[in-house]
């Protein structure tokens, strides 16, 4: 396959490559490369109407087609032809391995030096439309493609298998620092700006902590709104958690008894788990049309077994409302939270239910005295992602009571929902509770980790 | 080989790019909207008599607010990019927020005149102007008046009526509206009431005000609302509703049953709510006949409505049509026409009007066109008993005051129902309690409002 040719050329080795780079595969990449600039540029250049060929001749053809070239799309067109491009070179080209990888990398180097000076060109050429503070694109070129840059350089000094692994877990961590990571700063931003009304989300400016003085003044209502809708979040979690804590605790325990033998376990399971599946949304409109007033099932049913003498309006007592919400939250989650725990009480050693068994314990005993202890690891991580969870309650009270009776069923998410995203578009206030929040589960998972983590020092002793 | 095959993909993808070149000049106009009802239309009636015109119809649902999201996020971020709409259709629940921002383009500017907008019914014009700098920014084909519904034949039996002007002298005001639902409470014995719900009776009696919800930036409680209050609490403690919001099974039973006398519906209520639900197993799929028959099979109320303008004249609901001010800013002057074209036809072209109010029976939002089709002697419209909708509708729509509409409406209708109409009505809270928590919401919500 490899052809060995006199315009073969030394590349600097590295420490363990014998390979060279040939000049053949290195202008056949240029000549891709050029190629694929040519293609991505086409259908800019036709679809631009205003410019006939003439005028782009008349006026010097380059120019306009620098002008065509600063604008984002030709830059993503280019970055995906130069990945295009190794990529091909990555499969098809030759088979030494070094060789592929420098070739891949010189011409991505090539590629992100371009793109970078056409970031520059841009942000020099074409200053911040008025008014504007910030710009996706303008920022995706200065961070991403720098980025990219470093990466494929130090790419080539990964050795051994590695390099795969870290190519592979890449997108997860671009997906997540796009999508999650950068939200999160963008939040944290967000909340000592000015950012309000519709639309001006990025178009802000920093004035520093007003939105969080306003949500720990006593005397606003912002004050008395959040901590009345996390009073309320606590409330109908609480209600909901213990109880499905100790039914969960409860059902993992039969169906793991080896005394008890339960038939059907998998159509149980199954039947158990069901609630979870169907999406909240679905539930909470079930849940109204079921608990609506006056002519609806409960009502009526209440009625006809003479429990109730008119119809009662459940959405107008807080009682009812946040009784109704902790219920849903509680059949949506015991099935979870059961299978959880059937993993957690299988994950234990065996012998030691079989020695408890031989030394005569009862059920009972089994129950607290191994299998508790034993589970405290899945139990913690259980309530910690039911805090979290629970705190950031939201599409139940949302589709079914919209906070009603006076906002008594308001939960934290809701309230930042509704001054984010509804009437006057209050994000800063939104992000600044968020960040509150965002504190507050943060301490209650680090308070519960340290409660439920094992107090007995670790012994560690090598076993010979 | 390799080499070659990698060199075949790319040449591939050069051939492949070259072939978007040597289009026509063909305008395109990116239209977005949130059903396929406009692109019904366009299909139909646009296309054939349009076609240097490519139309790019996009459509974003309103379910969980996706179509309003994707409008903002586009608009405060690439509001000229190519993906960016030219024209995008506003729904009644958002078109004040989207016609009082810069976001929207004077359609004046577009080339519209005053004759041209003459025959536009003044509501829809109305709310489709900016509160801000009274610019016209959007413009409907449909109006959407809406109008008393009643049971004709339970008017007869408790109120002893036999012709909707009668029954209209039973309702032409609030207090006698009151007096009215009182009689039938008492006639029936508690078996029928005059509205299904205070919400009902709210989406007319909205239009009774004078003053908007917020006016130069100030929080606005009209005077008349708070006889809206006296009325509500009236109608819970004698008991002259069936006490049920709208879109419950309680409103669609009222529908069906004897139990309620009135429905507050607007146009598209008559045929896409009361219509599919008039009786048992009735459905939007069925047609007229279909209808009848499974009325008096089981049970149902089909032909015995009739219907008449009711206390005050109110729209409730419509569709509005809007061009991307961005875009406008940056199009050439054939574009520019193409899109005032686009919006001219489809909310001011009497030709089109009169072949789609032919075709769907819906009420369009032309005087001129509505004036031909009653010259013509009207719509009797079976389910009515023979009424003509049409002319009740057109009496309707040209009472309604759509310069009380705010972008604020929502919401404060939210709360206004939430915090003060629902505790008030049902006794859980006295009325200066309810009007402090209120404003206090409204100063949840709006922080930059004069609240006092």
């Amino acid at each position: 396959m490899q052809k060995v040719s006199a315009n073969q050329q030394y590349v600097p080795k590295k420490a363990d490559s014998h390979e060279r780079i040939s000049v053949k595969t290195m202008i056949l990449s240029l000549v891709l490369l050029v190629m694929t600039y040519i293609c991505m540029a086409l259908p800019l250049i036709n679809s631009n109407k205003l410019v006939t060929m003439g005028d782009k001749l008349n006026a010097g053809l380059l120019p306009k087609l620098l002008e065509k070239a600063m604008n984002t799309e030709f830059v993503l067109a280019v970055v995906g032809g130069g990945m295009l491009l190794a990529a091909i070179l990555l499969i098809f080209d030759n088979p030494n391995k070094d060789k592929k990888y420098l070739v891949a990398s010189a011409i991505m180097n090539a590629a992100g030096i371009l793109l970078i000076l056409f970031a520059m060109i841009r942000l020099g050429a074409q200053p911040l439309a008025q008014g504007e503070k910030f710009n996706f694109a303008n920022a995706a070129l200065i961070i991403l493609f720098p980025a990219a840059l470093l990466y494929l350089n130090v790419f080539q000094y990964i050795k051994g298998y590695g390099k795969y692994g870290f190519t592979f877990v890449l997108p997860f961590f671009l997906v997540f620092a796009v999508f999650q990571l950068y939200p999160i700063f963008f939040t944290f931003r967000t909340s000592i700006t000015n950012a309000a009304g519709l639309g001006n989300a990025l178009n802000s400016e920093i004035t520093g902590f007003g939105s969080f003085a306003r949500l720990f003044n006593p005397d606003d209502i912002v004050f008395k709104e959040f901590w009345l809708s996390l009073g309320n979040t606590v409330i109908m979690w609480g209600f909901n958690f213990v109880p499905q804590i100790s039914m969960a605790l409860l059902l993992a325990s039969w169906f793991t008894d080896s005394r008890m033998r339960l038939k059907f376990q998998g159509g149980f399971k199954v039947l158990i788990f069901m609630p979870n599946i169907i999406t909240a949304a679905t539930i909470g409109m079930l849940f109204m049309s079921l608990f609506s007033y006056p002519i609806a099932p409960v009502n009526t049913l209440l009625q006809s077994m003479g429990l109730l003498h008119g119809p009662f309006e459940f959405f107008r007592s807080t009682a009812a409302a946040r009784g109704i919400v902790s219920f849903i939250q509680w059949w949506m989650w015991y099935g979870n939270t059961m299978i959880v725990m059937i993993a957690g009480i299988l994950g234990i050693n065996p012998s030691l239910f079989e020695a408890a068994l031989v030394d005569g314990c009862s059920s009972r005993q089994t129950f607290w005295k191994i299998t508790l202890p034993l589970i405290k690891p899945i139990l913690l991580y259980n309530l910690v992602t039911s805090l979290v969870g629970g705190l950031t309650m939201f599409d139940i009270p949302h589709m079914m009571t919209q906070g009603a009776p006076n906002n008594t069923t308001n939960t934290v998410a809701r309230f930042i929902y509704m001054q984010g995203f509804s009437g006057g578009y209050n994000y800063n206030i939104a992000s600044a509770a968020s960040v509150v929040l965002f504190v507050i589960i943060v301490i209650c998972s680090l308070i519960m980790s340290t409660i439920m983590k094992d107090r007995e020092p670790k012994k560690r002793r090598a076993i010979k | 080989m390799k080499k070659i095959l990698s060199l075949v993909l790319a040449v591939m993808m050069l051939v492949g790019m070259m072939s978007f070149a040597g289009a026509e000049e063909v305008i395109t106009l990116n239209v977005w909207s949130f059903t396929n009802e406009l692109e019904g239309m366009i299909e139909k009636y646009y296309a054939p008599s349009h076609p240097n015109v490519k139309i790019n119809y996009v459509i974003y649902p309103t379910d969980g607010g996706e179509y309003t999201s994707k409008v903002d996020t586009v608009m405060a971020s690439a509001a000229n990019s190519e993906e960016a709409p030219d024209i995008f259709t506003l729904e009644a629940a958002f078109v004040k927020k989207y016609v009082n921002s810069d976001w929207t383009a004077d359609l004046m500017a577009l080339g519209f005149t005053e004759e041209e907008l003459a025959p536009a019914i003044p509501v829809m014009r109305q709310i489709g102007t900016s509160n801000v700098n009274g610019q016209l920014k959007g413009l409907s084909w449909q109006a959407t008046p809406g109008a008393l519904m009643y049971r004709a034949d339970l008017a007869e039996k408790y109120l002893g009526v036999t012709t909707p002007e009668e029954f209209q002298a039973l309702v032409c005001d609030w207090d006698t509206f009151m007096e009215t639902a009182a009689i039938v409470n008492e006639k029936s014995e508690g078996a029928t009431k005059m509205v299904v719900g205070a919400g009902d009776i709210w989406n007319a009696y909205q239009y009774s005000r004078e003053q908007g919800w917020v006016v130069d930036g100030k929080l606005v409680i009209d005077p008349v609302l708070y006889d809206y209050l006296d009325l509500t609490k009236v109608l819970e403690e004698d008991d002259l509703s069936n006490k049920g919001a709208a879109w419950t099974e309680t409103w669609f039973n009222g529908m069906k049953t004897d139990s309620t006398l009135c429905f507050f519906l607007p146009t598209w209520g008559l045929h896409y709510t009361l219509k599919p639900n008039c009786g048992q197993g009735t459905s939007g799929d069925m047609n007229d006949e279909q209808l009848k028959a499974t009325c008096e099979a089981n049970g149902g109320t089909y032909g015995l409505w009739k219907m008449v303008p009711g206390p005050v004249g109110y729209s409730w609901g419509g569709t509005w049509i809007g061009a991307n001010a961005a875009k406008v800013a940056e199009a050439s002057d054939a574009k520019k026409a193409a899109i005032k074209e686009f919006i001219a036809f489809f909310t001011l072209s009497e030709d089109f009007l009169y072949a789609y109010a032919k075709d769907s029976g819906d009420f369009v939002g032309s005087n001129a066109v509505v004036e031909k089709i009653l010259a013509e002697g009207g719509t009797p419209n079976p389910f009515l008993g023979g009424q003509d909708h049409y002319s009740i509708f057109a009496e309707a729509a040209n009472l309604a005051n759509g310069a009380i509409m705010t972008d604020y409406d929502e919401k404060m209708n939210s709360l206004w129902s939430d915090f003060v109409t629902t505790p008030y009505s049902k006794g859980e809270k006295d009325l200066d309690t309810c009007i402090a928590d209120f404003k206090d919401q409204v100063k949840l919500a709006y922080p930059d409002l004069i609240v006092e």
